[in-house]
């Protein structure tokens, strides 16, 4: 699992997720996204590369989203893939977080 | 039938997961069961393992595989304090964790085409059936 982040120059933070987001994934990530979750004003987690989203991945951008509401910070989810988008949905994740099929859209949601 | 047993970490999980879908692949189960069936066991797995109290002694987790074409079923049981997943609980030691309030469960019925929870003696015996959509 890769976690590449990106400053864009609207001040959105993109944090593109490329791999697994399995429990092996979650756990090579989990810290970052706690630093990113108390660096970043505005953050939008790509999905685009994730092929796989689980329990374990959920809690950790549980734990993130949290984390920003709770310091009225935003954060969104963006492209994810369709099987990864089912769980994003069923679990309850888009009640927490927005869910936007590009990044540029999530990207200008944000920024309004 | 197909019988694996777990170690109580959450390090053990993915070897797990990859032994049930290495199964499903020999069976040529589809992809989209084979996903389904991935995402329902890692989230019983790690209830199980971060949330389960076996009464005494270690905790004793074992999955099986068994094919029922054109899917699957997947058991899992454990020696744990008794817990039905199927009756909406939510297990009163995950109350702080991020994927509380059921979403757990909201996973399980919408990746499985079906739950099945019984308790054997002192054992959680829970069975997730996978059939490919019609």
């Amino acid at each position: 699992m890769q976690l590449l982040v990106q400053e864009m120059p609207n001040g959105i933070t993109k944090a593109a997720l490329v791999g697994r987001m399995d429990i092996d994934g979650a756990g090579a990530v989990d810290m970052r996204f706690n630093v990113l979750a108390g660096s970043s004003s505005k953050l939008v987690v790509d999905l685009k590369e994730v092929s796989f989203l689980a329990s374990m991945g959920l809690r950790t951008l549980m734990v993130c989203a949290r984390s920003m509401a709770s310091k009225g910070r935003k954060m969104a989810i963006s492209s994810p893939q369709p099987n990864v988008e089912k769980v994003l949905r069923s679990s309850g994740m888009d009640e927490v977080v927005s869910i936007y099929p590009t990044f540029d859209v999530a990207s200008a949601a944000l920024s309004g | 039938m197909h019988r694996c047993p777990v170690e109580d970490m959450l390090g053990d999980i993915g070897r797990a997961v990859a032994w049930a879908d290495n199964l499903a692949s020999q069976a040529a189960i589809g992809e989209e069961v084979r996903f389904a069936m991935q995402v329902c066991l890692e989230e019983v797995l790690a209830n199980v393992v971060l949330h389960g109290r076996a009464p005494a002694g270690p905790k004793d987790i074992v999955i099986e595989f068994e094919q029922r074409a054109p899917g699957a079923a997947l058991i899992v049981s454990d020696n744990c304090l008794p817990f039905d997943v199927t009756a909406g609980q939510t297990n009163p030691q995950a109350q702080s964790d991020a994927n509380s309030g059921g979403r757990g469960l909201r996973l399980l019925h919408a990746f499985s085409t079906g739950l099945r929870y019984r308790r054997d003696g002192e054992r959680n015996v829970l069975k997730m059936i996978f059939e490919p959509p019609a």
